[in-house]
Order: C-alpha cells, then structure tokens, then sequence
C-alpha cells in the first residue's frame, strides 16, 4: 500500500510505537550504500529516531542480493524495516520471499482488518514503482511522492488482473499469444527483479466472449507499458524524509535543512528539472529559518544562505582557471578538448579582463576587488556574450562559525568522492569472482561509512573536496582521450564507450597546480570499476554531446576489471542541452527494460544486482554478442 | 658487573609502560640474577667466615669489609629488581582482570585480532595469578548490587544510548539483555549498558 | 538539570509512602555526603574510614531502583509517558553507581599499595570493612604465592622476606601523610595550626594547599573537606 505526503508522520508514529523496546533492536534500516541522497536522507532519519530513544540497527547495502540476505539474517523480533534508497522497484514480498501469515497478529486482528506484526516501509525515489507493492501488499508501505493518484488507469488493470487470477485459477488453459510467465533463470545466483512483470499465468477461457479477451489483454498492455517506460528518479529521498520531520514538528532544523539540500543537490546532474522544483521550496524553508539571524558571524555561527553560485567546478577550491577548465557546463559550450577550445579559453579571460596569473592563483588567495566584481564580468562577457545562460544559479552556503563556509554543490561532490574512492587499491590475491566482487562491496560499504562520518565533520568534507578534484580532473582526461582518439561510436541506436584498460593514471601537467595530492593517483588503478564514476564520465561525455551533436541517443559506458574478467556496463539517457531557464524534460532511461530483457533472451551470463538497474556487469566474453542483441532488440 | 643482569630487567619492565601488551616473561634473565644472587651469597658467607677466622682489622680486611657490604647491597639491589619487575606485570595483570580480560591477551586495536605472541608471553605462574585474582574480583563484587559491576572502565557515565558501529560479522549474540544482530559494518543505536561488555570483547566499536 | 531535579523528585514522592521532606533531605543529603566520600577518598593519602551504614542505604536504594526500571520496562509499550522517567532514573542510577563504584575501587587500589603497612598497623585495620580485609588478606596470599613461586624461594633465605628493612631502603611502603593536599574550610577552626613551626590560620571557606598531616584530624571530623 502507499501513503500520501500529508500522512506521512502516520506511518513515523507507528513505528514509533511498534519499536519501543527496553533492549534489542526492532527497527531495522537499509540503506542503498552508493548514494548519496540516500546517504542523507538516512542522517535525518537517525537522528529523528534518536531523539526518541528508540533502538535501531542501520545496514549499508550494495544490491537486492545483499539485501535478500540480510533479510533472512533477520530475527523474529523485528518490527519494522525501513528501506532507504532502494526497493520501489522490486516486488519485495515474493523478492524476500515473505510468508504474510506468519506476521498476522491474531490477537489484534478484526474481521476485516488483519494486523500484521511486522511492516515494511519503502522511501525510494526510482519509478517506476513496482504495482504489487503499491497497490497489493498489506505489509509493505509506499511513501507516495504525490505521483500515485496519476496511476489510477494502471491501478485499475492491476486491480483487475488479480482478480481474474482468482476467479479463472481453475479454469482450462489454452494456448494464447498471451505472453506467458517468464521464469527468470539466471547462470549465476542473480536477483529475480524481473519477477515485477508477474501476468496471471492461466490464460483466460476461449470460451468466455471475445471482450473479455480483449480487456484482458488491454490491462496486460497497460501494466506492459508502465513497466517499459522506462526508469528515472522522480523525487529526492531527502527531500521525502524532509517533509516528515516538518510533519512531525521539527520544523525549524538548520542541520535537516542542510542534509535535505545537500541530497537534493546530489540529483541536479542527472534530473535538473527535479532539482528545479525542489530548490523553490528550499529556497522558501531557507528564507523562513533565517528570519531574524543577525548579520555578525561568531564562532558558532552556522548560517544557512542562499547566494550567487556558478556553474563551475568547486569554483572556491582552487583556481578560477581551473575550476572553469575543469567545469562540464564550459567544457560541453566551448569544447575544451580541443585546441581551439583551450585558446578560446584563454580569449575569455582576456575579455573578462582577467589576467591569466590571476586566474591561476587559489581562489582564497584572489584579489578581492575581482571577486566581488566577478559577478558583473560574468554577466557581461559570459551569458551576454557568449551565450553561456546556464552559468550563474543559485547556491546554498553553510558557514561553520570562523572555520569558512562551504555550498553545497561542494559538498555533494566531496561527499560522493568519498563514497567512490578506494582507499589502498593494493591488488587482491584471490581470483574467485565471488570473493573478489565481495571484496569491493566490504569497500562501498566501508566508504559509505566514511561519508557518514564527514557529514557533520568540515575537516572530512575539506578531503573529500581535494578527492574530487582529483576525480574530476581524471575524468576530464579520459573524457578528452576518448573524445580525441575517436573511442565514442556512434551505433545508430546509441552511443557506445570501452575502456578497456582499468589502468588510468593522472598525468599531471602544467595548468595543475600543487593542490592536489599525487599519492591520491592510485585511485587511477579501479577508477571505473565504481559505477558512480563510471556514471560521472558518462554525464561528462553526455553533456559534450549534447552540445556539439543534435541527435538525442542514449549512452553505453563499459569498463573492464582485469582481475573478474567482465565489464561494468551502464547505459544513460541522452541529455537535452542546457537551456537558460533550466528546465529540460528528463529522458527516461530505458536501458533497465533493455538489459533485461537481453540477459533473458541470450542467456549471456550477466548479473544484475545493483540498485540502479541500469547498471549491470558482463561476462568479457559475452560483451560482444551482448552488445550486439542490445542493438537489434529495438529496445532502446 | 654486578646488578647488569638486573638493570636489563628493570628497563624491560620501563619499557613495557608503553605497550599496549605485556612482553615475554624474562625467564632466563631472572634465572641469571638469581645465580648471580646465590653467589654473592655464597661468598658472602665466604668472607664472613674469613672475617670470624682472621679477627684482624687491618688496613689489607678493609677490601674484604668493601666487598662485604658491597656483596650486601648487591644482593638486596637484585631482590628489589626482581620483586620491582614482578610486581609491575602482576599490576598489568590486575589491571587486566578489572577490565574483564581474563585471557591475559590483549590487543593494539578494538577490532584487531590478537597478535599470536601476546598469548603465550604469560609465565604459567602469572596466568595462575590471574586467574585466581580474577576469583577474587568476582568474589568481591559478589558482596554488591548486580548493576553495580565494579570492573569495567571508570569513566564518568555520558550518555545512556550511544551509536556503535559493528566490527565482526558474528551473526546472533544473546546477551542478558537481548539478542543482537551483529552484521560486519552495520550501526546500531542502544542502550551503553546492554552493550558494555561487546565493547570490551572488541565486537563492537563505539563512536 | 534543574529540571531532571524536579521531575525525579515528583516521582519520588509519588513512590514514597512515608510523607515529609525529611527523607527526602536526607536522601539528598546522602548522596552529598558519598560526593564527599568519593573526593575525600581520592585525595587523602591514606585510607579513610569505611562509612558502612552510608553505603548500605545508599544500596539498597539502588536495588529498589533497579527492580523499578526492571517492572517498568516490560512494560514499555502500554504506557509511552513513563519512557522519559525510565530514563531519568536510569540515569540517576548510572551516576549513583559510578560514585559507589569509584570510592571502592580508589579504596582497593590504596589497600593493595599499602598492605604491609596496613597488616602490620593495627588501626588502619580498622578502617577497613570486612569484605576489603578479606580482599586484602587473599591478594597478599597469591602475590606472595606468585613471588615465590617464579624467584624468591630461590634466593638466599635471608633475603626471603618481604618486609625487609635492612640495606638502608625499607621494603614496607608507607603512605605519604606529608603530601600536600587542597582543602577548604568548612568551620573556622578556633585556633591556629602549626604547620612546620608556622602559625596558619584556617578561616571558613578559604581555600588553602596544605600538608595532609596537619589537618588530618579536621578531616576525620569534617570541619575541613578536600576538594
């Protein structure tokens, strides 16, 4: 079932009340451990729950196999789970295997209500929901971004279909063109995701008139084209969990405003438009908390504020030159992978009347008199001049008393290093697939705790910043090789990337200045075998694209770990460019349906674990042919 | 010369204020002072029975008088560095017991496994000792409130419910005040007390 | 805290069947005076006398405590408004427990330093309640055991002794009463101390740095404390 936002501290008190306990834990919370907004959301979330000294256990996950697993770890006791980040698209009854009668509680049940003793609540962004835990399941709980009410034509069909599997269960079943329940089976132990897709297995009578039939068959298309649309994220987890603490009272929270921000912010590159809508309303709660804050900055200051940003790379982290040079929005206008686009580079700062050494220096170092003019010269030369609209926005600055401030555009990028970065990649001596894939999952979860941490601690968020400029600059420099050595092919259905080499080395030249960290390079080594990464580069590649090329075609990205033998593959929708007024309709991405679709129908050995389900990982051997059913599947 | 055997003891003993473990036990050396000890007596007595024989108190006994008292005070000298270094690792030991390390390991790092050299550094006279200190702590503590355990570190009580971050995956533990799920990696929000002692056992890391 | 104050003691009262503010004074002032002890303790260089009769009431107050939080906590998810008591009292507790727990162990430490000293000093053996005699006299068993058994039997039988004084040091330690110590003062003492022939004198609520000797007796009757 779901909940609609207004309703949503009914489902905050019920936990509350179902998990008292003068010991052991009876809520649990899982938490998809490669995001970022999850990551946040989950903060606010804690904190909430500590407020009321109510126990909890808190379990960082990598994919629904992990989650299967640590489900069934689970002991009877457990009232409540929260998932966080992850489950909306998976038909978690028949995924973790639940038996509905065994959490009856007898005893408090009526008639016509049963009580179960045990519920699961789902706060996840990714669409399309998956209708049986929306509208079939007692146990689990939806939180309904306001979107649900729209589905009223799927409700029907699905409402519809599992009513005639009661009444025709019994019935002969004769051979249909009806598709027919595909029984997912995968070489390797996999997650059975595709499971959502359940028909009713029995065909309907031949006898029964043709209408019957038909309407059979036009809510089985229904619920067929919900599921093929495609997948997207339509709201920010943060922002969800957000609007049940102001449910609950806690309205006048600086720090859940910051997190909730900060977790928005973490969807701006792929989902502007969502970010768009939601920086109306935080720009109203910012303007509502900091009513009457006085204009003196002490030591305990932390101010929340909403100011002039640019579209420019951690512009207040190192130089102006490089913050431009390294920004995707300037890379993707005047395509800095060329030669023309490097001196083009440096006619603008000519017209901006920024001399190149000053350019260089470290923001903090910077002329004042320059800084505070930067907004008129941009104005001037940068959107009137040159057109570049999307440059000036709007950001949101947390100061921390007299230890400076930071925004949170930063501090996403900071935080969402950390969660990619390996800290030793020292090679690993096992060569057993599983071990090595669980390996790198202890990391991701290891990392996600890292974030945790920096979240609340400024030092932490200062490293992660100097990770990300890192990041950013490695990925500049694969973007640029791949776009000069002419590794980008166009396969007419989409575009289609291999880094074949899992060897990426930062090559340090001479616009790099000492601000980073070379023994930071080893992160060179498994840079791509992290999906968040793999995911940055092909933001990059989509956002060059988008400029230069007027053909919206979505994105294949493979990249290969030596030591497993098989490729991350992940597909992107393609990007409609930037326009001055930043809204552009999100493309949904129909890569998940895609993949699928072609593991089934190949039975090329795929795993397909992750969150994202269009993230997914080949065998090396099997990428060709893989690839090359993508491309005739007409999917895409 | 005389008291070096004792003076490797003693700073073996100094040395061991700054680890985190207790080294091996000096066997041998306390073997050598112990020799060394019952020789000096053995001459002592040598020069005494001389002293009684020859009865003179010339200039020439002045040497053995010398030696007398310098033999004296040597031996007193070894007993004390015996008794000092013994004393210091039977201290460790009780402070060990009180927090509830009846194992006599220890380790560097919560979390870390115990380096293999620690648990045999124990003569098997200490580890006697501490197990029968250990008797004596409970049975003391037997004479209080069951909530007033009188081991455990004494740090003045913070906060009733703290986050802790589980370091081993161990699956199902039951203690007295529930059971607990320890997944490596997962963070928990409970009650200090119920989990006091994994903190101690190194399952648990708090935060 | 002002107001943990307030809320512990309506409970209390609600609880208690015998009225009056005496006993709550006096549960108060218990708990004052184990603050004392805990201090006094730490910062006197002998061992002090055992206060028996404070400790047992003050644990057996304990135990009712603790039977409540355990009543209580079954409890829980009927009544939700008792959860904030539960915790006031279980904090209460933890403080009361590590008080208690502080002043024994501080005292053991002491007793454990001192045994020589002590057994052969019978009004220090007064000071001392049963369970830390017994304690004492069973430590002293299996540290001589441990002594002999790893090297002091071995050595020369005039040297087997463990409260030797010949060679000029003395084996038996001896607690420091010179060390000095702060104190303040509670009651003006009427006349002045000699303190290493100088004349001091102690007025109420001052804060002075003194050698424990001289006022040691003060302490014993609390004219002085230490802080």
């Amino acid at each position: 079932m779901y909940i609609l936002p207004s309703n949503y501290n009914q489902a905050y008190n019920h936990i509350v009340t179902t998990s008292l306990t003068h010991s052991t834990c009876k809520l649990v919370i899982f938490v998809s451990c490669l995001d970022v907004d999850a990551l946040c959301a989950l903060r606010i979330l804690a904190a909430v729950f500590k407020k009321k000294l109510i126990n909890f256990q808190i379990v960082p996950i990598v994919g629904y196999a992990d989650l299967a697993t640590h489900y069934t770890r689970l002991d009877a006791d457990v009232n409540n789970i929260i998932l966080v980040g992850c489950g909306a698209m998976v038909d978690l009854e028949s995924f973790l295997d639940i038996d509905v009668g065994q959490f009856v509680d007898a005893t408090r049940s009526l008639e016509a209500e049963t009580v179960l003793k045990r519920k699961i609540f789902v706060i996840d962004g990714h669409r399309p929901w998956n209708l049986d835990n929306v509208f079939g399941s007692a146990m689990v709980t939806c939180f309904d971004d306001g979107l649900i009410g729209d589905l009223a034509l799927e409700k029907d069909a699905y409402n519809f279909l599992v009513n005639i599997d009661d009444d025709e269960l019994n019935q002969e079943e004769e051979e249909e063109e009806e598709e027919e329940e595909e029984e997912e089976i995968f070489e390797i132990d996999e997650t059975d995701i595709s499971r959502k897709r359940k028909s009713s297995s029995s065909s309907p009578q031949t006898k029964q008139p043709k209408t019957r039939k038909r309407v059979i068959k036009d809510n089985e298309t229904t619920i067929e084209n919900y599921y093929g649309q495609g997948t997207t994220v339509v709201t920010s987890v943060t922002s969800q969990v957000y609007s049940l603490v102001s449910l609950i009272g806690e309205t006048n929270n600086l720090d859940n405003l910051w997190l909730a921000i900060i977790g928005s912010t973490s969807l701006e590159h792929q989902y502007p438009e969502l970010w768009a809508r939601l920086a109306d309303l935080f720009r109203k709660e910012v303007r509502r908390l900091n009513h009457g804050a006085d204009e003196e900055r002490t030591a305990d200051d932390s101010r929340l504020t909403v100011e002039k940003d640019y579209n420019l790379f951690l512009l207040r982290h190192w130089s102006l030159y490089n913050a431009f040079y390294y920004s995707n929005y300037i890379n993707s206008k005047i395509l800095l992978y060329t030669e023309q686009g490097k001196s083009k580079l440096n006619k603008i700062f000519a017209k901006m009347g920024i001399s190149l050494s000053v350019a260089q220096q470290l923001w903090i170092y910077m002329d004042i008199g320059i800084k505070k003019k930067l907004h008129n010269i941009f104005t001037k030369v940068l959107v009137n001049q040159y057109g570049f609209d999307s440059l000036a926005t709007e950001g949101y600055f947390r100061s921390f008393g007299y230890n400076g401030s930071v925004s949170a555009r930063d501090c996403v990028e900071a935080i969402s290093s950390l969660l990619e970065h390996e800290e030793n990649s020292a090679p690993s001596e096992s060569d057993d697939i599983d071990a090595l894939t669980a390996e790198k999952e202890k990391l991701w979860v290891a990392n996600f705790w890292r974030s945790w941490d920096a979240l609340t601690d400024l030092a932490k968020i200062r490293q992660g910043i100097q990770l990300a400029l890192f990041s950013q600059q490695l990925i500049f420099q694969v973007g640029h090789s791949i776009i000069e050595k002419k590794q980008l092919k166009n396969l007419k259905i989409f575009r289609l990337v291999v880094l074949s080499s899992s060897d990426y080395h930062l090559s340090l030249t001479a616009k790099n200045d000492a601000s980073i960290h070379t023994n930071t390079a080893a992160g060179g080594r498994k840079f791509f075998l992290n999906p968040l990464n793999l995911m940055k580069l092909g933001n990059w590649l989509l956002d060059t694209i988008s400029e230069v090329d007027d053909t919206l075609l979505p994105l294949v990205l493979a990249a290969l770990d030596l030591e497993t033998d098989t490729y991350l593959v992940i597909g992107m929708a393609p990007k409609v460019p930037k326009r001055g007024d930043g809204g552009s309709a999100a493309l949904l991405n129909t890569f998940s349906v895609a993949f699928q679709h072609v593991a089934n129908t190949t039975g090329v050995k795929v795993r397909i674990d992750s969150f994202e389900s269009s993230v997914i990982e080949v065998r090396k051997d099997d990428l060709a042919p893989f690839l090359e059913k993508l491309t005739l599947s007409g999917l895409v | 010369m005389y008291g070096d055997a004792a003076d490797k003891l003693v700073a073996d003993a100094k040395r061991s204020t700054q680890l985190t473990h207790l080294p091996l036990y000096q066997g041998e050396l306390i073997q050598n002072i112990i020799n060394e000890t019952n020789d000096l007596q053995a001459e002592v007595e040598h020069l005494t029975n001389e002293e009684i024989v020859s009865q003179t108190q010339s200039q020439g006994d002045r040497t053995n008088q010398c030696q007398l008292f310098i033999s004296h005070l040597a031996m007193r000298r070894n007993k004390r560095c015996l008794l000092a270094y013994q004393r210091y690792r039977a201290e460790r030991l009780q402070y060990m017991s009180w927090l509830n390390n009846t194992t006599g390991i220890t380790v560097d790092e919560p979390g870390a496994a115990p380096s293999g050299k620690a648990a045999d550094s124990l003569n098997h006279n200490e580890e006697e000792y501490l197990k029968k200190y250990n008797e004596l702590i409970i049975n003391y503590n037997k004479e209080f409130n069951e909530s007033l355990d009188l081991t455990g570190d004494i740090e003045p009580p913070k906060d009733i419910f703290i986050d802790v971050r589980v370091l081993k995956d161990v699956g199902e533990i039951t203690t007295e005040y529930g059971v607990f799920n320890l997944t490596k990696d997962s963070q928990f929000f409970v009650r200090y007390n119920d989990v006091a002692r994994l903190i101690q056992q190194g399952y648990l890391q708090r935060l | 805290m002002d107001e943990f104050n307030d809320i512990l003691n309506e409970w209390v009262e609600n609880r208690t069947s015998e009225s009056g503010y005496n006993i709550q004074q006096a549960k108060q002032d218990d708990l004052t005076r184990l603050m004392q002890l805990v201090v006094n303790e730490r910062m006197a260089p002998d061992v002090l006398e055992y206060e028996e009769e404070l400790l047992e009431r003050i644990l057996a107050r304990t135990r009712l405590q603790i039977e409540f939080i355990e009543i209580n906590s079954l409890e829980l998810q009927l009544e939700k408004d008792i959860k904030l008591q539960l915790m006031i009292v279980e904090l209460e507790l933890e403080r009361v427990n590590y008080l208690i727990r502080t002043y024994l162990r501080t005292r053991l430490s002491k007793i454990d330093k001192f045994t020589v000293y002590i057994t052969k000093n019978g009004d220090m053996v007064k000071r001392l309640s049963p369970s830390e005699v017994s304690y004492m006299r069973k430590h002293f068993e299996i540290l001589t055991t441990l002594y002999k058994k790893q090297f002091l039997s071995r050595l020369p039988e005039l040297l087997q002794l463990l409260d030797d004084t010949g060679g000029g040091i003395s084996m038996i330690e001896e607690p420091d009463l010179d060390k000095p110590v702060f104190v303040k003062v509670v009651k003006t003492i009427s006349h002045s101390i000699d303190v290493n022939n100088e004349e001091v004198e102690l007025l109420q609520d001052g804060i002075y740095v003194l050698r424990y000797s001289a006022i040691r007796l003060y302490i014993m009757i609390g004219d002085i404390k230490l802080i």
